[in-house]
């Protein structure tokens, strides 16, 4: 029986060594030819092994062309569904039958090319990170023996495992990885056309404007080419974003009207939060801040799930504090906090500091260090220098007000060390 | 004191050189995929 595969796979997951695995079985060299299809053991040795590793042998798949290839079939027809939809409760759905059935097939590409779909479908339907982690570890100890597709699929999950940490430049790595593997592997126009979005919003998310575009627009046609609307409504609001980021903001009101008329048209009502999100985000870049506060409010009331009002009650905020209207600075702020104390959800600290500054500074009784000081060394923490810059330059200003220089001046260096971090740089000369 | 005072400006007017080039404004990058339940991307 050819099932190597399975129990090396097996025992990595349970972080089990061939010496625990292999005693009163057979020697550790003897497993060590079996787990790499060097030698087919007897059945005995397998349900001695399978026992032990806790695989149920009714599991193993006919050994059969035509089971073999209904399963391929059914798998990628599957993945493909999933990654176009992006519907929640069917990747979901299709995750659980695939967990459950958990088919063992002594052809070890298919295998391999399950698990590694499965892992795709955890980590979008976000699984907890830490297993995701351990998934990607017990999948790299494999990897030398994945096919350049699979090596393909790996480099993805990876580089989405990163982008979802927050480690940018390392998923853009991975990123990068996979594009050149995806040109060697022939890839399917709807699997490119997905490889390609996703450069999209990493470089997008990452700064890297120029980029970006490319890469989103060739998305773009593939998706309105197939009437994926929701998807065509994600590309307009990236290009969106970039033209803004572009100064070309003409063009990127265009971008976003074509978005909402997407909504209106397709009674896409759920999207309509973060185009109003980006219109208020384009007005208050415009120095427009009432229509900004305006498109923050409406993209409020669109927001189903409980997280995502925050990043526009913030930009609210902001908009407040540049009119230095304290009574709704300070109103909003409470909004935002009370809706982080009902999630309770750590990846939302930034948003606690961000509202404690913002509803310090306002106060009564002016700036608190401590609080700017906390924020500051929260942001440093998670390595996010652009907030560390930018608080460090409202305390410098802070303290150069109240006649407070020596501290001011303190600031102004720290705020500048932040800000040659943040742009990558490491003298004002290259500024 | 003039001798400070002329440090805290210089930094100042360095500080706003390197401020001109970032946009203060926030956009909301669409998720990599819908099904994510991670937080919306701040863009910086």
């Amino acid at each position: 029986m050819k099932v190597g595969h399975l129990i090396r796979a097996e025992r990595i997951r349970q972080e089990m060594k061939q010496l625990v695995l292999a005693k009163g079985i057979c020697t550790p060299s003897y497993l060590s030819k079996i787990e790499r299809n060097l030698i087919f053991p007897s059945e005995d040795i397998v349900l001695l092994l399978f026992n032990r590793l806790g695989i149920d042998p009714s599991k193993l798949q006919n050994n059969d062309k035509k089971t073999e290839t209904d399963f391929e079939k059914m798998l990628e027809a599957t993945y493909k569904e999933v990654i176009t939809n992006r519907d929640e409760s069917f990747t979901k759905q299709k995750l659980e039958y695939l967990e459950q059935h958990s088919p063992l097939f002594e052809n070890q590409t298919l295998y391999y090319t399950y698990l590694l779909i499965v892992l795709r479908f955890r980590i979008i339907s976000g699984s907890n990170l830490n297993e995701i982690k351990k998934g990607i570890e017990d999948l790299e100890e494999l990897s030398k023996d994945f096919n350049p597709r699979q090596a393909y699929l790996y480099k993805l999950n990876k580089a989405i495992y990163y982008y979802s940490t927050e480690n940018r430049n390392k998923s853009i790595e991975y990123f990068e990885d996979a594009l050149l593997l995806g040109d060697n592997n022939s890839l399917e126009v709807w699997e490119k056309a997905e490889l390609n979005y996703m450069i999209g919003v990493v470089y997008t998310a990452d700064g890297r404007i120029f980029a970006s575009i490319e890469y989103t627009r060739y998305a773009l046609d593939y998706f309105r080419e197939n009437f994926l609307m929701k998807r065509v409504l994600d590309c307009y609001i990236l290009i969106g974003i970039t033209r803004k980021k572009s100064e070309q903001f003409q063009e990127a009101l265009e971008s976003y009207t074509k978005a909402k008329q997407i909504c209106d048209e397709f009674n896409l009502h759920n999207e309509k939060g973060i185009v109003y999100h980006n219109l208020g985000s384009l007005c208050g870049t415009m120095g427009n801040s009432e229509d900004a506060i305006r498109y923050y409010k409406q993209s409020i009331k669109f927001r189903t799930k409980k997280d995502s009002p925050l990043i526009s009650i913030l930009c609210l905020v902001i908009e407040y504090s540049k009119m230095n209207h304290q009574q709704f600075i300070n109103e909003w702020c409470d909004k935002g906090l009370s809706l982080l104390s009902q999630l309770r959800d750590n990846n939302f600290t930034s948003y606690y500091h961000h509202f404690t500054f913002f509803k310090s500074f306002h106060s009564e009784q002016g700036l608190s260090g401590k609080v700017t000081e906390d924020a500051i060394d929260y942001f440093k923490t998670i390595q996010d220098y652009q907030y560390a810059h930018k608080y460090s330059i409202a305390l410098a200003e802070w303290y150069y007000n109240n006649r407070k220089y020596k501290l001011s001046s303190i600031c102004f260096q720290e705020a500048n060390r932040y800000g040659y971090l943040y742009r990558k740089i490491n003298r004002w000369e290259d500024l | 004191m003039k001798k400070l005072l002329s440090i805290v400006l210089l930094v100042v007017v360095l500080s706003g050189v390197a401020g001109n080039q970032a946009f203060a404004t926030k956009d909301e990058v669409p998720k990599l995929f819908r099904t994510s339940s991670f937080t919306i991307e701040l863009l910086k």
